[in-house]
């Protein structure tokens, strides 16, 4: 239990689900909670906010029980996914409103607003109505707005589902800068991965209610725990584990692999960028590592992303998607993986 | 089970529907207690044995099943005719419309007697219309012998309860986005089909509950069967009701006949109810949607609209107008034709001397609109407290909707009887008698008020309270900056409501008031009883001159704020 | 606009609390509580001014006290048996006497001014009810829709296929109008013959309204020529309207009479008080009720005005027990719902 940040045990039964989740954040970090609808992200906000009750389980934050605390008293700040900007007051008027609770001077006030505007780059919008707004500027006054409370955690849910991949993108940074410049413990909640990869130090992935890693983007991308984390960060090919057998080549007899099947269901896991694709004769350096070859694999289809292409090829009846730079000519290749980028796991479970 | 900082809350929300509980206790359940134990208070001490005979005899179940098949027919003929009013008002804009839709309320808040009297001076036999068509067309007959049947009784409650419907269900329409119906389109459909597979479903939830409230009305229905059906051959309960009450001095079995009233309109409440949820939850409908608003485009159209405007205002106002006309005649003799004369409003007004009533009728009108006053200011917040305890309630159907919704089921026979069974235990002056009566009208709007809050009440996001707790304010500052002014245009019009209903109450006012308290259905019904048909009739379009102000006034303050 | 409506609402139950201050609630010592039914109390009615007049007169103190209707009166005065408010009930008329006989909360009282009041109008033998006024019920036909040879002169006549929709009739069971002309049949052509005369009327009559409101609402607006009312109902026509259009016609069987009296509670502690008070008002305010009821003075010494010239006198004045009438109304009113039902 650590004495700065988010710690939370949260376990909670509901008609159509059970959350049994468990995990921290520590102080100043901004975290993602990711997963597909329905696992829990949302209830876990609305638990540790204090939306819902929270029936076991423990709640700290920078040392605090919070279960002892109504919603009202936690300064815990939360941006809802419809953003929730109060219809009949301005732009000014809704970010002062947590201001005027905690009794600030009208003077003050007035600083406050305009720094916080500034901070969310929207200048000048005080008098503006919610209804004359667009979705990212809204986007923006709701966290002014939450920010305006100097909340100990922020909660973020979804903020931008709503807008289209470009303002994404960029309101992701922006959302990154301000955490940064503020320094406030952040929560956010998304099912987009790439959202979450970009801008969180620490990732959450939950499903049906569980966590099912918690750590650094990088390590779950690259060593995700279980295969539900491993297909669910990104796209990648999950064949049986005897293929090894059949495609196994160690140039180098004195980098040995040992080929260890295991009881379950064995299997291996690999990213698209991982594979290499030769076409011709000679791959490169992967010929002097220990790598496995798929010969005579089978160009299905072939999809143009801009500084990629993305194939979907089959092999012996196994679909494997890899990348490539130039559109293949034969609908015949041979595709190489490392050993090194390939993962095992047993019954979903990464083997170590 | 941790739920000390949600019982902070539970405490702020258990508060919240007191007052409205009291009201509706005292003035409410416990007279209808009084009374209902009677039904099962006989000679031989508490039975179940009256209830049984009641239900059980042949000549009451035959009763039972005509007040439900009239209300029914009466009912499914007023969604007949709103629903093409409710479609051109969803779907164009022109200008009668406002009007129309302040008007349709109007029936609801003018005693029954003065309904009743306008149809018979329009349609009646010797009637404006037959008159006119008489003249037009040189007829010895008139050809337009409709009242005193049971297509009567069916005409008269569809021209009473179609604006309801018709409004409810337009206002529903018009923040329904067309896309469901486009995509049917392209996928084939003709007009009809859509209309008929897509968007009919679509709009089930607004016509049921605005079909369950005529429902109720017609249910209850009194005077408009009795005088307009031509006869005993259509009797409802509520006719027995009030014999038993009335004629036979026997509150047990009128009692013991009410109570399958009540269990018929409960469980129309409980239907309606539901409904209403499904209405917030299943379309999200938001102000700013708004359908086309354009003017009908096809010549069919137009002539259709016109048609149909024309008809629905002549019908609407028909019998309201022929009130309003008749008070405006007067003759020096009852031999000689009837001239236009403000004789009975000089008389009101006793600007010149009054015969019988008339002379009280300031005296009414004065307190008729204080007593109306209190009554809107003080039950919009019981109301509204109220609907806070609905909102949160975690069930289906909240308890307390139920609760605020019940007094619009029983007849105001049976209230009234509990009234009297209680008024008789305790003495007290004349302001006691001023305050039972305030209390009582509120106990009548309340279910009205109710009906007006909640709707716009659920259309506020959860997310909007939640976002300012975690602001950090408490549920009280929550309620008061953020719930409380997003409603103000539905409590205006909750307020206007009780405004109206209470200047045109009648029994209640009649059992609890001493006749030192005068209001303008009392003097109204009092000139009617002594032969002075044309001054009440006067008194009567002064009430309707107020609702229509009162409700013009309601539907341009809700135009204007919320910029549509 | 919050602020506003709490300011709103803290002076609306400010005013309410206010209310309460200025009541008097305690019954004042001498003052005579006088119930009377709603129409007799307003300011419209005799009842302010036989009681001005009695206060003049005597110096004593009366409370007038609007008890509803009739019935509602009764009920009330049955229902406060146990505790007592009242010292004289003022409107019980003689068909609805047998709940109050029955309850036993009057006490029997020989006014001096009953010498003057015709026997047949002592409904009570007992005194325990005192006739101030009665009426008869009777039909009203429209002088310009009704040629003089088709005024009809019997009940029986009504029946008559040249009256079809032409009269409108009240119904029993929703108006003691109604209900008299119930008993009216019942009395004229007796229990086993009253109801094929409303079998025949079924065709006859435009319809059968709820009450008397309606019923002679629709009379004057035109709908049919021949309504029930009472014999007094041109007087006002007369006297208010200066028009003799609307008629009243005798008819050969009689007419029902409706009577309607006045008695002192036994619980009362006023009981000297309250004989004075019927005293007056079967002698000294018989002429202020005739004009405001339209009902005929119980005391044959009143002299009326003109106008009740046309208010024609029976010359057969029929009238039911209240007994009779308690022990079989139930059935009477069922037996018709079903004749009149098919």
């Amino acid at each position: 239990m650590a004495n700065e940040g988010l710690s939370c045990s949260l376990k909670a039964t509901y008609p159509d689900f059970s959350l049994q989740a468990t995990f921290s954040v520590q102080a100043g970090e901004l975290a993602c909670i990711i997963g597909p609808s329905g696992c829990g992200k949302s209830t876990s906000l609305s638990l540790i906010a204090g939306l819902l009750p929270l029936q076991e389980g423990s709640l700290f934050l920078n040392g605090n029980d919070l279960t002892q605390i109504p919603v009202h008293k936690r300064q815990v700040a939360m941006v809802f996914q419809d953003y929730a900007l109060f219809p009949h007051m301005t732009v000014a008027q809704n970010i002062a409103y947590p201001l005027k609770i905690r009794k600030t001077k009208k003077a003050k006030q007035i600083e406050r607003i305009h720094h916080l505007l500034s901070l969310v780059s929207l200048q000048g919008y005080e008098k503006r109505k919610s209804q004359e707004l667009s979705g990212g500027e809204r986007q923006r006054i709701a966290l002014a707005r939450a920010l305006a409370s100097q909340p100990q955690l922020l909660l973020l849910d979804e903020p931008l589902s709503a807008l289209d991949a470009k303002l994404r993108k960029h309101l992701r940074e922006e959302i990154r800068r301000i955490h940064d410049e503020t320094g406030i413990t952040t929560v956010y909640v998304t099912h987009d991965q790439e959202e979450a990869l970009a801008i969180a130090d620490r990732i959450i992935v939950m499903h049906e209610g569980k966590v099912m890693q918690q750590g650094k983007g990088e390590d779950i991308y690259n060593n995700p725990e279980n295969l539900f984390v491993a297909t669910f960060m990104g796209e990648g090919t999950i064949l049986p584990y005897n293929v090894i057998q059949k495609t196994l080549s160690t140039p180098t007899p004195s980098l040995p692999y040992a080929y260890k099947p295991k009881e379950g269901k064995h299997t291996i896991f690999f990213r698209p960028e991982n594979v290499l694709i030769k076409e011709g004769q000679a791959f490169s350096l992967v010929e002097y590592l220990p790598h496995v070859q798929f010969k005579q694999a089978q160009v299905i289809n072939c999809e143009f992303q801009g500084d990629h292409y993305r194939l979907l090829c089959q092999w012996e009846g196994h679909p494997i998607i890899c990348h490539s730079t130039t559109r293949p000519e034969n609908k015949e290749v041979t595709l190489a993986v490392r050993m090194k980028s390939i993962r095992e796991y047993v019954d979903g479970i990464l083997v170590p | 089970m941790r739920e000390n900082s949600s019982l902070q809350y539970k405490r702020f929300y258990r508060t919240m529907p007191i007052p409205a509980s009291l009201v509706l206790l005292l003035l409410f359940f416990v007279p209808l207690f009084f009374t209902l134990s009677s039904a099962f208070i006989t000679e031989e001490g508490i039975s179940f044995s009256r209830v049984v005979g009641v239900f059980t005899d042949s000549y009451t179940q035959r009763i039972m099943l005509f007040t439900v098949f009239q209300a029914t027919i009466s009912t499914l003929a007023s969604l007949l005719v709103a629903l093409p009013g409710a479609f051109l008002i969803a779907t164009y804009n022109f200008r009668a419309k406002r009007l129309i839709l302040a008007l349709s309320a109007i029936p609801f808040v003018i005693p029954s007697i003065l309904v009743v009297l306008g149809f018979v001076i329009f349609f009646g036999n010797n009637g404006f219309l037959n008159r006119i068509l008489m003249t037009l067309f040189n007829l010895n007959e008139p050809p337009l012998k409709i009242l005193y049947s049971f297509p009567a009784i069916i005409l008269a409650h569809t021209f009473y309860n179609f604006p309801i419907i018709m409004s409810l269900v337009s206002s529903y329409w018009e923040h329904m986005d067309g896309h469901c119906e486009s995509a049917s389109r392209t996928l084939g459909a003709t007009k009809t089909r859509t209309f008929f597979s897509i968007t009919l479903p679509r709009l089930l939830p607004a016509i049921i509950s605005a079909c369950s409230l005529v429902f109720l009305f017609c249910f209850n229905s009194f005077a408009i069967i009795l005088v307009l059906g031509g006869g005993p051959q259509f009797t409802t309960m509520e006719v027995e009701i009030y014999r038993q009450a009335r004629m036979m001095s026997n509150p047990g079995a009128a009692s013991a006949l009410s109570l399958f009233s009540i269990l018929v309109t409960t469980l129309l409440l409980l239907w309606y109810n539901a409904s209403q949820k499904n209405l917030a939850r299943s379309e999200i409908y938001r102000r700013d949607i708004l359908r086309s608003e354009k003017r009908p485009a096809s010549f069919v159209g137009r002539v259709l609209a016109l048609f149909y405007t024309l008809f629905s205002l002549l019908f609407i106002l028909g019998p309201i107008i022929s009130v309003v006309v008749r008070s405006f005649m007067a003759s020096p003799s009852r031999s000689a034709s009837q001239e236009f004369s403000l004789r009975w409003y000089r008389q009101l007004l006793s600007l010149e001397s009054a015969t019988g009533h008339m002379g009280s009728a300031l005296t009414a009108l004065t307190n008729s609109f204080m007593i109306a006053l209190v009554v809107a200011t003080l039950t919009v917040p019981v109301a509204l407290t109220l609907s806070v305890a609905v909102r949160r309630s975690q069930r289906k159907t909240s308890f307390y909707e139920l609760f605020g919704m019940l007094p619009m089921t029983v007849s105001s026979v049976i209230i009234g009887l509990g009234y009297y069974l209680i008024s008789s235990r305790f003495r007290a002056g004349l302001s006691l008698h001023y305050i039972l009566v305030v209390l009582a009208h509120m106990v009548i709007a309340i279910p009205f008020v109710l009906r007006t809050i909640l709707p716009e009440y659920r259309k506020i996001p959860l997310s909007y309270m939640h976002s300012s707790l975690t602001l950090g304010a408490g549920p009280l500052r929550t309620f008061l900056l953020i719930e409380l002014p997003l409603l103000k245009g539905s409590l205006f019009t909750g307020a206007i409501f009780a405004f109206a209903l209470s200047m045109g109450e009648f029994n209640a006012t009649l059992t609890l008031a001493n006749s030192s308290i005068v209001t303008l259905p009392i003097v109204m019904y009092r000139l009617i009883g002594s032969y002075n048909f044309q001054g009440a009739c006067a008194l009567g379009t002064i009430l309707i001159a107020v609702s229509v102000i009162v409700f013009i006034v309601s539907e341009l303050a809700k135009g204007g704020k919320y910029g549509q | 606009m919050n602020k506003h409506r709490f300011v709103c609402a803290l002076v609306a139950i400010l005013s309410l609390i206010f209310f309460p201050v200025a009541a008097q609630g305690a019954k004042a010592q001498d003052e005579l509580v006088v119930y009377a039914y709603d129409a007799f109390c307003g300011d419209w009615g005799p009842g302010p001014t036989v009681v001005q007049a009695f206060e003049k007169q005597t110096g004593i103190k009366v409370n007038l006290i609007s008890a509803g209707d009739a019935v509602s009166m009764m009920t009330k005065i049955i229902s406060e048996k146990n505790n007592p408010y009242a010292d004289v009930v003022v409107g019980i008329s003689n068909e609805m006497a047998q709940k109050l006989y029955d309850a036993a909360v009057l006490e029997p009282y020989n006014s001096p001014a009953l010498q003057h009041i015709p026997a047949f109008l002592q409904f009570d033998k007992e005194n325990r009810l005192l006739p101030f006024d009665y009426g008869n019920f009777a039909f009203v036909y429209d002088s310009e829709q009704l040629q003089p040879q088709d005024i009809p002169t019997s009940l029986a006549s009504l029946t008559d296929a040249k009256y079809k929709n032409k009269v409108i009739l009240i119904d029993p069971r929703t108006s003691s109008v109604g209900l008299g002309l119930l008993l009216w049949t019942i009395e004229a052509f007796g229990e086993q013959e009253y109801l094929s005369w409303w079998r025949a009327m079924k065709n006859n009559a435009l319809t059968i309204t709820d009450g008397w409101s309606s019923a002679y609402g629709l009379f004057t607006e035109g709908e049919a020529p021949l309504v029930l009312s009472y014999t007094t109902s041109p007087v006002y026509h007369v006297t208010f309207e200066n028009s003799t259009r609307y008629q009243v016609v005798l008819f050969e069987e009689g007419h029902s009479t409706t009577i309607e009296a006045a008695g002192i509670l036994a619980s009362s502690k006023l009981k000297s008080e309250a004989r004075q008070f019927i005293d007056f008002l079967l002698a000294d305010a018989q002429l202020d009720i005739a004009i405001a009821n339209s009902m005929y003075p119980a005391n044959s010494m009143t002299v009326l005005p003109s106008a009740f010239a046309y208010a024609p006198k029976p010359e057969k004045n029929l009238s039911m027990d209240s007994s009779v009438l308690a022990k079989n109304l139930d059935r009477w009113l069922t037996e018709w719902t079903q004749v009149m039902s098919r």
